[in-house]
C-alpha cells in the first residue's frame, strides 16, 4: 500500500502521503463521514453562537448582527450575589458525586469479579445496568411518589405508626443524600462495565502465581488488581474532574423545589432561568461560557498533574 | 451536436423562467404579504367575512389554507377537540374562511416558549399568549420580538378587516391602550390583537372567582358556615380543626388541609388579608409611595404563610405540583381547601360526579387588613390581556386575519360560542338556545362539548364580547354548576377602578432602563416561595431582606419617588 517511488522522481510530501494513505482507505474512511458531519453540524456549527455571550442579542440582527457588548455580561454574573452560592452548590454537588459517585462503579465490578457463579454474575449485572436505561423524569416522579408527603408509601408507612409526614424531598439536608443515592442507583451498573472490562484483561496467571505464593483475596486485590486498573481509574478520574462543573442538570432540575432552592441552585438550572424563562439569552450564554472556560482549564491542569503523578493521561 | 447543444441550451433557458411563472401563478397569492395586493382569492375577504358570506360565492372559492396556532399556555390544550381538523366547527370554519387550524399547546411555562419560539425564529402562523405585565413578563418578551422583527405589523390590513379592527381598541383601558399597544416605540403599529377584552360593558368584565374553596362535608362535619370564615385568623382555626379531624379523601387516605393547583397557583389567595384594590405596582404606606416589593406587609405575609406551612396545614408540595398531579389531588377531594378559581370544568367531571357530598364552598368571601372584600380589581377596559399575535414570516396572513376576522362577527361568534346551527342550537326570538338532547350530553360530559369543537375559538380567538351578556342563559336552562359559578360571582364582585396605573410613570424615569437590567434576574416570587421553607423565621426574613435589598441597590426608591412626584402632577393616577 506504500506509495511506489521512482528513481529520479520526487519523494512525495509528508502531506501528500497522509492524502495518500487517506485516498487509499477511502472506503474506511466513508465509514467516518457520518460521525464527522454530525460534530460538524451539531457540535461545531452552533459553538458560534457562544458569539451572544458578548453582544446585546438582537432577534432581527441575529448572533452575528447583534451588537458587541464587551465583557459586560462576564462582569454582571461575577458581581451578581447569586454567584458564589451558585457555584458554591455546583461544587458541592460535584464534590460530594465525585467522593462517592467515582468509586461506586469500582467497588461495584471489584464485587462481581469476586463472584464465581458466572448465572448470578450475569444477572445481578444485568440488573445494575437497568436503571440507566430509566429517564431522569420517571427516576425523579418514582422518587416523588415513594417520598410524597401525602400519598408516598415511607409516609404511609410512618402514618400507620402513629408518626408525623416528612416532606423528604423539601428538605435541604436530605437534598445532597438524595442526589448522590438516587445518582449511584442510576449510574453503578454501567459505570462499572468499563472496570469489569478492564478486569478481563488481567492474566489468570498472575492470580495463580500470587495464591501459589501464599497471597489472600486482599493481598491480590491490592497487589494485583487495583494497579492493574490504575490507567483506567487514572482516565475516568481526568474525566469526571474535568466534568466537575456539571452538577447533573436533568437530576437536579427535576428534583428542585422552592424548599430546597438555596442549596440546589446549580450553574445549570441558573442558566436555564435567567436564559430561557427570563429571555436574557446573553447573560445565560455567558454563565455557560464560563462554565465551559473553567471547565476546560480543570481538563488541562488535571491531566498535565496526572501525567506527572503516575504517568496516566488523556494526551 | 453543437447545433443541438445550443438548442438545449435556449429551450432551457425559456422553459424555466415559463416554468416559473407558471408556478407563481398558481400559488396565488399565498407567500404574498402586500396587504394592498388584490391578486388571488382573498381580496375582498375581510368584508365577505364579516357578513358571514365567505366562501358562498362558487366564484370566489377559497384556497384552502393551512395555518398553525400555538395556544401558549399551560394546559392550553384542554379546550382542543380531539378530532382539530373535523369537528363540526373547524369544518365550518373552513367552508367560511378556507382554513384548517394545526393546533399546539404547551404545558410548561408561557415566557419559557415564547422565549424559546423568538430565539430560535420558529414562531407559529398564529399564537395566543399573555400580554399581562407592564413591566416584565410575557408582555415585555412579545413587546420585544415586535420591536425585532418577529411579529407581522398588522396596522396596513386592519382597514380590510373590520372586525379585527375593532378588537384593537374595544375593551382596552385607556392607559394600556397608551402607553403599551401605541407606546412611542411602536412607531404606530399594531403587532397584537387583544383577546378575551370586554364589549365595554361593566357587566361583561368576566369574573374570574378567585378565592378560597372549602369541601362541603367537611365544612358540615365541623360545623362551619363557609360565608363566616372571612379572615387570616378563621383560616388558620378552619384549618388546624381540618388537621385534626381526620377527615379522608375519596380512597380514605388523609386529606390536605390546603394546596393549589399547578406550580402554586394561587397561593396569593391565603395571603389575600394583606391584599388591596391595586392597579399598580405601587402602595401607599405611612403617607409615602413604595414598590410592592418594598412592602412591610411582606414580612406579615411571610410570616403567615410559614405557620401554614410548619404547622402541617399546607400541601408542602404545593409549589412544585404538576397540573396532573394538582388535577390528581383535586378529583380526589385530597384538598380540604383549595386557592384558585372554582375549577368547575375539571370538579364537575371528577369529583362531583362521584362524590357530589363533597362539592366546594366558596369561603367568605375573605375580607383584608381594611375590611374590605377582597375580589377582583378591574379598571373599565383590561389593562393585559390574551393577545393574537402573527408571525412576520407567515405565508397567508391575509388567511389568518380572515379567520379571525370570521371568528369575530355575528355569524363567526354564535359558530365559536354555541356550534352549529340546527345541530347544535336554535335561534328562538333571535336569541340561541342550545337543542335540548345536545344540552344534555353537554351538562353530562364536558368533553363533548370541547370535540364538538366548541372550546377552542371561544376561548382564543374572541375579543370585544361577551357571550353571558349577549346571549344570557334563561335560569331554567343552566346547570346546576352554572348557577352554582353564578352564585360565587356575585359574592365577589368585581371593583372597578377607572384611572390610569401609576406603574406606567415609571417608564419616564431617567435611570428605569438601568433599573429594569439590573433587575432581570431578580425573581421576588421566587425568592418568597424560598423564605416559605427556611429553617426558621429569622432565616426567612433574611431571605425576604435580601431580595429586598436587591431591589434597594437597583433603586426602586428613587424610582417610587420618581413616580410620587409625577402622580402628584395630574389627578387620574390610581395605585
Amino acid at each position: 500500500m506504500t506509495a511506489k517511488v521512482a528513481r529520479g522522481k520526487v519523494l512525495p510530501s509528508k502531506k501528500n502521503k497522509t492524502w495518500a494513505t487517506v485516498w487509499n482507505f477511502r472506503h474506511i474512511y466513508l465509514f467516518m463521514l457520518p460521525a464527522i458531519i454530525w460534530y460538524l453540524v451539531f457540535c461545531y456549527y452552533p459553538m458560534y453562537g457562544i458569539l451572544i455571550a458578548f453582544k446585546d442579542f438582537k432577534y432581527n440582527l441575529g448572533i452575528l448582527g447583534s451588537p458587541w457588548e464587551g465583557f459586560r455580561y462576564f462582569k454582571q454574573f461575577l458581581s451578581d450575589s447569586s454567584f458564589y452560592s451558585v457555584l458554591y452548590n455546583t461544587l458541592s454537588i460535584s464534590a460530594l458525586k465525585l467522593l462517592f459517585g467515582f468509586p461506586a462503579p469500582l467497588i461495584l465490578a471489584l464485587m462481581l469479579n469476586g463472584v464465581m457463579s458466572g448465572k448470578f454474575k450475569r444477572i445481578f449485572q444485568t440488573i445494575s445496568y437497568l436503571p440507566h436505561f430509566v429517564s431522569w423524569v420517571v427516576v425523579v416522579t418514582l422518587m416523588q411518589k415513594i417520598l410524597s408527603p401525602n400519598v408516598g408509601l415511607i409516609n404511609d408507612i410512618r402514618d400507620h405508626m402513629g408518626m408525623e409526614p416528612i416532606f423528604f424531598m423539601g428538605m435541604p439536608s436530605l437534598f445532597y443524600p438524595l442526589v448522590i443515592i438516587s445518582d449511584i442507583w442510576k449510574g453503578v451498573g454501567w459505570g462499572s462495565i468499563i472496570y469489569l472490562a478492564a478486569l478481563t484483561n488481567i492474566d489468570p496467571h498472575l492470580y495463580e502465581a500470587a495464591e501459589m505464593d501464599g497471597a489472600g483475596r486482599w493481598s491480590k486485590l491490592f497487589k494485583i488488581t487495583l494497579p492493574t486498573l490504575t490507567p483506567t481509574i487514572g482516565i475516568l478520574l481526568i474525566f469526571s474532574l474535568s466534568g466537575v462543573l456539571n452538577a447533573g442538570f436533568d437530576q437536579i432540575w427535576l428534583m428542585q423545589t422552592p424548599a430546597t432552592l438555596s442549596v440546589s441552585e446549580i450553574l445549570d438550572t441558573y442558566v436555564l432561568k435567567t436564559g430561557i424563562q427570563q429571555g436574557q439569552f446573553a447573560y445565560s450564554t455567558a454563565i455557560g461560557l464560563f462554565k465551559s472556560f473553567i471547565s476546560l482549564i480543570l481538563i488541562v491542569a488535571v491531566n498535565k498533574v496526572s501525567k506527572k503523578v503516575s504517568d496516566v493521561s488523556l494526551w | 451536436m453543437r447545433k443541438s447543444r445550443l438548442k438545449s441550451s435556449l429551450s432551457l433557458t425559456l422553459a424555466i423562467p415559463l416554468l416559473a411563472l407558471t408556478v407563481t401563478a398558481c400559488g396565488g397569492n399565498g407567500g404574498n404579504n402586500d396587504p394592498g395586493s388584490t391578486t388571488g382569492n382573498t381580496g375582498n375577504k375581510g368584508n365577505t367575512a364579516n357578513t358571514g358570506n365567505a366562501g358562498d360565492n362558487g366564484s370566489d372559492a377559497l384556497k384552502p389554507v393551512t395555518l398553525s396556532f400555538l395556544s401558549a399556555w399551560n394546559g392550553g390544550g384542554a379546550g382542543f377537540p380531539q378530532d382539530q381538523e373535523n369537528n363540526p366547527v373547524a369544518q365550518k370554519l373552513r367552508e367560511k374562511t378556507g382554513v384548517t387550524l394545526k393546533l399546539e399547546s404547551i404545558t410548561t411555562s408561557e415566557v419559557e416558549k415564547l422565549n424559546t419560539i423568538f430565539a430560535s425564529d420558529t414562531v407559529p402562523d398564529i399564537v395566543n399568549a399573555p400580554f399581562w405585565s407592564t413591566t416584565g413578563g410575557e408582555g415585555q418578551v412579545i413587546k420585544k420580538a415586535a420591536l425585532e422583527g418577529q411579529l407581522l405589523d398588522l396596522t396596513p390590513y386592519l382597514d380590510k378587516y373590520p372586525n379585527v379592527k375593532k378588537l384593537m381598541t374595544q375593551g382596552v383601558a385607556k392607559d394600556f391602550a397608551e402607553f403599551e399597544l401605541n407606546s412611542p416605540d411602536m412607531e404606530g403599529k399594531h403587532y397584537v390583537i387583544p383577546m378575551q377584552t370586554p364589549d365595554g360593558t361593566p357587566e361583561s368584565i368576566h369574573n374570574w372567582n378567585y378565592g378560597l374553596y372549602a369541601r362541603g362535608d367537611i365544612l358540615k362535619a365541623l360545623n362551619v358556615n363557609a360565608a363566616d370564615i372571612d379572615t387570616q385568623d378563621k383560616v388558620l382555626d378552619l384549618l388546624t380543626k381540618i388537621k385534626n379531624g381526620s377527615f379522608k379523601d375519596i380512597s380514605g387516605k388523609p386529606v390536605i388541609p390546603s394546596g393549589t393547583m399547578h406550580n402554586g397557583w394561587d397561593y396569593s389567595q391565603f395571603l389575600s388579608g394583606w391584599s388591596d384594590y391595586n392597579i399598580s405596582d405601587f402602595r401607599q404606606e405611612d403617607g409615602k409611595l413604595i414598590h410592592w416589593t418594598q412592602s412591610k406587609d411582606q414580612e406579615a405575609r411571610l410570616l403567615y404563610m410559614r405557620k401554614l406551612i410548619s404547622n402541617g396545614l399546607f400541601d408542602p408540595e404545593a409549589f412544585s405540583n404538576t397540573d396532573t398531579t394538582a388535577n390528581e389531588k383535586l378529583a380526589t377531594g385530597k384538598l380540604a381547601v383549595f386557592g384558585a378559581q372554582s375549577m368547575m370544568g375539571q370538579l364537575q367531571n371528577t369529583l362531583y360526579k362521584t362524590n357530589p357530598e363533597m362539592q366546594y364552598e366558596l369561603l367568605g368571601p375573605m375580607k383584608n387588613k381594611s375590611g374590605n372584600i377582597v375580589t377582583q380589581v378591574e379598571k373599565p377596559g383590561r389593562s393585559g390581556f390574551p393577545v393574537l399575535f402573527l408571525s412576520a414570516k407567515i405565508k397567508d396572513p391575509d388567511a389568518a386575519l380572515r379567520l379571525i376576522d370570521y371568528a369575530n362577527s355575528d355569524e363567526g361568534r354564535l359558530l365559536a360560542y354555541w356550534g352549529i346551527e340546527g345541530k347544535d342550537y336554535t335561534m328562538v326570538d333571535g336569541k340561541p338556545q342550545w337543542i335540548p338532547d345536545m344540552k344534555k350530553k353537554f351538562d353530562e360530559n364536558t368533553d363533548v362539548k370541547r370535540d364538538e369543537g366548541l372550546n377552542y375559538l371561544s376561548g382564543s380567538f374572541q375579543g370585544a364580547f361577551s357571550s353571558e351578556v349577549t346571549w344570557p342563559i334563561p335560569d331554567d336552562q343552566k346547570t346546576q354548576w352554572e348557577k352554582l359559578e353564578a352564585s360565587f360571582s356575585k359574592r365577589l364582585p368585581i371593583q372597578i377602578i377607572d384611572k390610569v396605573s401609576a406603574t406606567y410613570l415609571e417608564r419616564d424615569w431617567p435611570q428605569y432602563n438601568d433599573f429594569r437590567d439590573k433587575t432581570a434576574s431578580l425573581n421576588f416570587d421566587e425568592e418568597f416561595r424560598k423564605a416559605c421553607y427556611a429553617k426558621s423565621d429569622d432565616d426567612a426574613l433574611k431571605i425576604l431582606h435580601g431580595i429586598q435589598d436587591k431591589f434597594k441597590a437597583a433603586g426602586v426608591e428613587a424610582m417610587a419617588q420618581y413616580v410620587s412626584e409625577k402622580a402628584a402632577a395630574r389627578d387620574d393616577i390610581g395605585w
